[in-house]
């Protein structure tokens, strides 16, 4: 299944949230949403779950506008975390996957599997909020999980994680993508949405700046290119079409070569000055790359 | 994946969490042991207090002359029945009346006095019955003297009596309703109160606690609405049946109340008007819920419905003496008063079917207009996380 993002705009009095927001998830796809704080994405996935109303654009699952009974077969992890405070876990995922549309029966045997997938199993008796903050993370995870969905949506799953909390949600997630769900979730964390994601979409201030596979965020961009000439004269590179200096320091400089230009040319020039120790390309990290669009 | 989820469905698991978790709770287990321990146990005190035979005036006779007949037969017809019983000479009197066995004792004296000893003083309307009491029994004896049978002069006085033919009678169950009409007032008044007051309290746990997001991506607000006021409701239903049965139970096994038809349909009423009542402030209360985020601003928003009940129950307690006065009738045809007004006149007797059918038509059709009214607030408030909604911000647009 893929989920279509088609268009969306909301505006909140004056303030533009969303301004035609669209890309898709496809299936056994692990969608890293990207942005700063504010930029959309918490707005986005409240809108894919109904949560709140769009006021123009449509949120399909393959050909089908996603109404009431598509959502249930959503698994949604808000950013608000929230669970009753004074239920048993092993109640609340029950009575979660009853309202999400398993029998009574499905429900619990869910509610086992995913307790012990996500070690919890043994505090299925105890309330929400007897818990540690990491064990209530899992108990939110397996809120998401626990009737099966068909598209799994969730907004800041690592935000409070500590590391191995973070390898199980990644595992948990890999293993979702791999059995055919598109995923999509949103983070700050770039490293891990660079490590995990198969592509990535960036929201600036409501709009959709880039959306696709790292590698294909790169092409784009201009590469960074390091160059350590220590008799290299200041603006050595200067006079070199599509190259500009980002930064010298050391007899090391720092170059942005558009796309197309030919890096052999610069190599010669940099030869032409004296002896080149260091010539390297540097594949711009997500991080970088995000830093860029937002200063776009 | 099963089949989807009807609304019926839904609403059904919201309602069933909502009524588990507040049956389970154990502050409402254990209130709800005491008070109905305490229900029993104040009914059965007061039918001890209140009735049996330890009023009776209990009066000690010297010698065993006609004089113990006479007052037994004069205490019958006058409404104040004794305790008789006889003494051997005044000194036991004196002494019996000492111990607090007996209130007064008559020694009659050789001319046809009788001298009447007791602690202090005498009640005039047992004094008066002594009097005539001495009086007639002097009478026949001088009648029998005389040669005349003290008997043939009963037959022939006994029609004249003076019969009462009232034009507007008292009702003899007028006590006993007014009774229940004062607890079904004050009962419906704690009910509707506090269990509004449960509904606005979970709404405001689901929004603070901010389950409330996962919830609506599966539920539609008003399914999430109505589960929990039908969830809350019950409870609350099943608490009133609970404190009803057994009050009414205790009251008429200790003979407390005798009009069992008209208990049991006070009770009904009850009941009922609690349905309409708590529905009607339920969706109210959900609304104010869902308009603060924190417990401890929920006052901010229910205050106005908490001025409405309160309004409402100085109406109905003011009209507990004349249920017929005419502000009184037009005021319980009005939703909510009708809610409280209308068991009081049921209780009291004077509301017709007629305007019982009217009235509950009427509070049904308010209450479902209110009900989507509420839920527009609900659904526009309840994912506002913040500052408090106002009653305008609310009902603006």
């Amino acid at each position: 299944m893929t989920l279509t993002i088609d268009n969306i705009s909301k505006r909140y009095g004056s303030t533009v949230a969303l301004d035609g927001v669209s890309f898709e998830v496809r299936p056994g796809e692990l969608f890293g949403f990207v942005g700063s704080n504010g930029a959309g994405k918490t707005t986005t996935m409240r809108i894919t779950l109904g949560v709140l109303a769009a006021d123009s654009g449509e949120v399909r699952l393959d050909d089908r506008l996603v109404d009431l009974d598509v959502r249930r077969t959503i698994g949604y992890m808000p950013e608000e975390r929230g669970l009753y405070p004074k239920m048993k876990v092993g109640e609340q995922l029950s009575y979660l996957a009853q309202l999400h549309g398993l029998s009574r029966s499905e429900a619990s045997d869910a509610v086992r599997r995913w307790t012990e997938r996500l070690g919890i199993a043994e505090r299925i008796g105890d309330t929400v909020d007897s818990l540690s903050l990491g064990n209530q993370q899992r108990v939110q995870l397996a809120a998401a999980l626990v009737h099966d969905p068909k598209v799994l949506v969730l907004d800041e799953p690592f935000s409070g994680l500590d590391p191995v909390a973070v390898d199980v949600m990644s595992e948990v997630l890999i293993d979702k993508a791999n059995s055919g769900v598109p995923v999509i979730f949103s983070s700050h964390q770039l490293d891990l949405v660079e490590r995990l994601c198969h592509r990535v979409g960036i929201i600036v201030k409501g709009r959709m700046r880039a959306v696709g596979t790292v590698d294909e965020l790169r092409s784009g961009g201009d590469a960074r290119l390091v160059v350590h000439a220590p008799n290299a004269p200041h603006g050595w590179a200067n006079g070199l079409p599509g190259v500009t200096t980002v930064d010298r320091t050391d007899g090391r400089t720092v170059l942005s070569v558009t796309a197309g230009v030919d890096d052999q040319k610069i190599l010669e020039t940099a030869l032409e000055t004296g002896p080149v120790h260091e010539f390297s390309l540097h594949q711009p990290s997500l991080t970088d790359l995000f830093r860029e669009v937002v200063a776009a | 994946m099963s089949a989807p989820l009807t609304a019926t469905r839904a609403i059904g698991l919201v309602a069933r969490r909502e009524f588990l978790t507040q049956v389970r709770k154990k502050s409402f287990l254990i209130s709800n042991g005491l008070i109905l321990v305490a229900i029993v146990v104040g009914i059965v005190a007061m039918a001890f207090l209140g009735g049996g035979d330890d009023d009776r005036p209990r009066v000690g006779v010297v010698g065993t002359s006609g004089l113990s007949a006479t007052l037994g037969t004069i205490g019958e017809a006058t409404g104040i029945p004794l305790d008789l019983s006889e003494l051997p000479d005044a000194d036991a009197g004196r002494a019996q009346i000492t111990d607090g066995e007996i209130d007064v004792a008559l020694v009659p004296g050789d001319d046809g006095s009788v001298t009447a000893l007791t602690e202090s003083d005498i009640d005039s309307d047992l004094s008066a019955l002594l009097d005539a009491a001495v009086a007639q029994q002097a009478q026949a004896t001088a009648l029998t003297e005389r040669g005349v049978d003290p008997a043939d002069i009963a037959a022939a006085t006994a029609r004249a009596t003076v019969t009462v033919e009232a034009i507007d009678p008292p009702d003899p169950e007028q006590g006993q309703r007014i009774i229940l009409s004062i607890v079904a007032v004050v009962v419906l008044y704690m009910q509707i109160l506090m269990f509004g007051m449960y509904v606005a309290m979970g709404v405001v746990e689901e929004k603070s606690s901010r389950v409330v997001e996962l919830l609506l991506s599966t539920l539609r607000p008003l399914q999430l609405l109505w589960g929990k006021i039908l969830g809350i409701g019950a409870v609350g239903l099943l608490q009133l049946t609970a404190y009803g049965a057994v009050s009414v139970g205790a009251a008429l096994a200790t003979d407390t109340l005798t009009i069992t038809g008209t208990a049991l349909g006070v009770f009904a009423s009850t009941l009922g008007w609690f349905v309409l009542g708590f529905a009607f402030f339920a969706v109210l209360y959900a609304a104010a819920g869902s308009m603060v985020s924190r417990q401890e601003d929920v006052n901010s928003t229910s205050g106005p419905l908490m001025f409405v009940i309160l309004a409402m129950f100085f109406a109905a307690f003011s009209s507990i003496d004349d249920p017929e006065a005419t502000w009184s009738t037009v005021l319980s045809w009005i939703p909510p008063f009708s809610a409280v007004l209308m068991p009081l006149r049921i209780a009291a007797g004077v509301a017709t079917p007629l305007q019982i059918v009217g009235t509950v038509v009427l509070m049904i059709v308010t209450t479902a207009l209110l009900g989507v009214v509420a839920a527009k607030i609900y659904q526009r408030s309840v994912l506002r996380i913040g500052r408090t909604v106002t009653w305008k911000e609310a009902l603006g647009r």
